[in-house]
């Protein structure tokens, strides 16, 4: 029951990613499939490690969103 | 319990006598004060020690003292 | 039985990060470089400028939205241990992004308080699960209403 629900969000959010036409939007859907793959890893590595593993995750995938909108905020500053 | 409110205590203690500020001016402040980010690095980094090592009080009052000097020199080691 | 404990964690996990964050700011100004770009542009598809902000600085820090589904997980692996082990680890994500750090920390403590008190009835599982719906439907389903309902609750409160 859990894990078909947390895959569903995922594949959901993939299709939603290849069919928004916005680059910055992209990330938003990005961020929710992120929150699902970091659940899903915890789910099925049932130690401490996954946990840790699942947090090194999410937090790093957090610092590229932030690079990558950092980045995009400076392009449409520079196109004015 | 009683290790986390010890070494919570004893990071407290350290940077009451660094001098760090007691609570946080405002919510937008990178400032490290006593009450904010100190015990949960103090309590943190005890967990981390009790998992790698053993678990006892010189362990708790060990990683109090590095979480009070973890929190002092925060803003060096991060960047503003 | 098990979808009626999956509603109350989503309940619960919806309420816990949405009044932290708005309590702590996030849709008042763009706390962290690039939430900016992201307000502008769901603004610009019929949104609110202020939930928009809100939404693009839960996608450029972990802010307390990260705090409980991290603090779910590591309840439901450690105990009480993980909690406040999670609330370290967010604490150094949040430094790492620029960003002082105190909706993070301080969402991820509450749930662990919570899941505490509700130990007995509700399995903590369930909240890894309701955390993740919460997400999706602030950040998944629908922008334009997502933010309009995020911009009126932060007038509302404040």
């Amino acid at each position: 029951m859990i894990n078909e629900i947390l895959g569903g969000i995922a594949v959901l959010m993939i299709i939603r990613i290849f069919l928004e036409r916005s680059r910055a939007r992209k990330l938003v859907y990005l961020c929710c499939l992120n929150f699902a793959f970091s659940a899903l890893i915890a789910l099925y590595v049932k130690y401490p490690a996954g946990g840790i593993l699942a947090i090194v995750y999410f937090i790093f995938s957090t610092i590229t969103s932030n690079a990558i909108a950092s980045s995009l905020e400076k392009i449409y500053e520079l196109e004015g | 319990m009683m290790m986390f409110v010890i070494s919570s205590l004893v990071s407290m203690i350290v940077a009451f006598f660094l001098r760090l500020p007691l609570y946080p001016k405002s919510k937008y402040s990178f400032e490290s004060t006593v009450i904010f980010p100190t015990p949960i690095l103090g309590a943190g980094i005890y967990i981390i020690f009790k998992y790698l090592f053993f678990n006892g009080i010189e362990i708790a009052i060990f990683s109090g003292i590095l979480g009070g000097l973890f929190s002092y020199y925060s803003n060096r080691i991060f960047g503003e | 039985m098990e979808i009626l404990n999956i509603l109350i964690c989503w309940v619960i996990c919806w309420l816990n990060f949405v009044i932290i964050d708005t309590f702590f700011g996030l849709p008042e100004k763009p706390g962290v470089r690039g939430a900016k770009v992201i307000g502008e542009k769901i603004k610009k598809i019929g949104g609110d400028l202020n939930g928009g902000y809100f939404m693009g600085n839960i996608v450029c820090s972990p802010d307390a939205s990260a705090g409980t589904l991290l603090a779910s997980i590591m309840y439901y692996l450690m105990g009480v241990d993980g909690g406040i082990l999670a609330s370290f680890f967010v604490w150094i994500g949040n430094r790492l992004c620029a960003d002082p750090g105190y909706a993070g920390t301080l969402g991820a403590l509450s749930i662990t308080l919570i899941i505490y008190l509700l130990s007995p009835f509700i399995s903590p599982k369930y909240f890894i699960v309701g955390m993740v719906l919460a997400i999706f439907t602030i950040q998944g389903f629908e922008h334009r209403y997502a933010s309009k309902l995020l911009g009126e609750i932060y007038r509302r409160l404040l």
